[in-house]
């Protein structure tokens, strides 16, 4: 597999929401809105990145009885430091996120990579895998926010728990913009979409898109397949029949 | 043998560099997390007594049971401008602050969950249903939501609001 295969498998071929379903708990849970979805991809990110790095550098020393409890230890390691610098750098998303930032010990993604990848390749390609697979993570987890946040609310905002790049929250975009001024969008928005039930219902809606999208593939690659074969089996019948005439035109 | 002494250093150097990058990250930040965590509490005092961002506020805190803290709230002058009671709960799901803040004249002023490890969307339901009722009512006469009494959050809110409201009829009540 090439460096840029490994890097970018994660966002479609192998993305871990919506193709493996692993990270679950933040998947449906800190995705009520935008923000606090991109908030804890940052976060997962550094930790995948920075754990599978460490546990490359370590899989030769690591003795393979003890390695499940020695991958927790530094996975722990880099969630506190994440932790302690979420809480200095963006109260405000470390207030939103709560427990869901040390709960990202036992995120199976973390683990799973350590585990399958970063115990047996290099540094380099575990690094990849690791930045790869955290921003395809954090790809799903945006789409699943995006989605929830518009419908719950109608509109999707920035600033309110990221303090970077602006210094009041900002509408990256709202349907108040195409409403008169004394309507708002807020009064008819699906807010369920903001609850844990909204969660399971945008996630279910997402999967069936992307299921139809991979039956439809699948059906036209068999498609392909049998006019393949049906192609190969009239060639072969029609060198036959040429040889069995030329035979018959020889025999006369 | 051998095998286990090996891996008992390899563990003492995972745990030691693990501790070490901990420490680290910590001297790096503690000095700044504890200031981000004084100043969001002063934010939440003023909050409390509908004070606006700029006006200058001191105050004294002192632990008045394993529940409260009791905290006096003063203007430029001296003036006492209300007590806020700091109640840490731990229930099933950790720790929960609360912040009581209670006027002179008895009147609560309002009820901040001011941090949480409980269920994020459970405490937003919380904050955003069951704590407005609190503001205004005197601590005389106190009556709590009976719907959400079985909620985890709701049940440590009313536990400390009810040990405030005790605290300040015994010892504040004559101001």
């Amino acid at each position: 597999m090439s460096k840029k295969e490994n890097f970018l498998k994660g966002f479609f071929k192998e993305n871990p929401i919506f193709v493996f379903l692993l990270g679950m708990c933040p998947a449906l849970a800190t995705t009520a809105t935008f923000e606090t979805a991109l908030g804890m991809g940052i976060l997962v990110v550094f930790v995948l990145t920075a754990s599978n790095i460490v546990i490359s550098m370590l899989r030769k020393i690591i003795p393979s009885d003890v390695r499940t409890p020695s991958y927790i230890v530094v996975i722990a390691t880099f969630v506190t430091i994440v932790g302690m610098l979420t809480e200095w750098l963006a109260y405000d998303l470390y207030a939103a996120l709560g427990v869901f930032i040390p709960l990202i010990v036992v995120n199976c993604l973390i683990l799973g990579r350590a585990e399958a990848f970063a115990s047996k390749n290099n540094v380099i390609d575990s690094a990849i895998d690791g930045l790869g697979m955290g921003l395809g993570f954090t790809f799903a987890l945006v789409v699943i926010g995006v989605i929830r946040e518009f419908l719950g609310s109608g509109s999707v905002m920035y600033g309110n728990y990221l303090p970077f790049l602006v210094d009041a929250p900002i509408n990256l975009f709202t349907l108040d913009w195409f409403l008169g001024p004394n309507v708002s969008i807020a009064d008819y928005a699906l807010s369920m979409f903001m609850s844990p039930a909204g969660a399971f219902i945008a996630l279910g809606l997402i999967l069936a898109v992307m299921q139809n999208k991979n039956v439809r593939k699948t059906e036209k690659l068999e498609k392909e397949k049998k006019a393949m074969i049906a192609e190969k089996k009239r060639i072969a019948l029609d060198k036959k029949k040429q040889t069995a005439l030329k035979k018959v035109g020889d025999a006369s | 043998m051998l095998g286990k002494f090996k891996t008992a250093i390899v563990l003492v150097i995972i745990g030691a560099i693990s501790g070490f990058l901990i420490w680290g990250t910590n001297e790096l930040t503690n000095e700044d997390i504890l200031l981000n965590r004084e100043l969001r509490e002063q934010a939440y005092y003023k909050d409390i007594f509908g004070l606006d961002e700029a006006v200058e506020i001191t105050y004294d805190s002192e632990r008045i049971s394993d529940l409260l803290e009791e905290v006096i709230i003063y203007d430029v002058d001296s003036n006492i401008l209300g007590y806020i009671y700091k109640g840490i709960d731990k229930n099933n799901y950790g720790d929960v602050v609360i912040l009581v803040g209670i006027e002179l004249s008895g009147d609560i002023s309002n009820v901040i969950i001011s941090s949480s490890t409980n269920t994020v969307t459970y405490v937003k339901n919380i904050k955003d249903n069951y704590l407005d009722p609190f503001v205004g009512q005197n601590i005389d006469g106190l009556e709590y939501d009976s719907s959400t009494g079985a909620s985890f959050t709701y049940s440590s809110v009313k536990k400390v609001v009810k040990a405030a409201s005790s605290y300040y009829l015994e010892n504040r009540g004559d101001e």
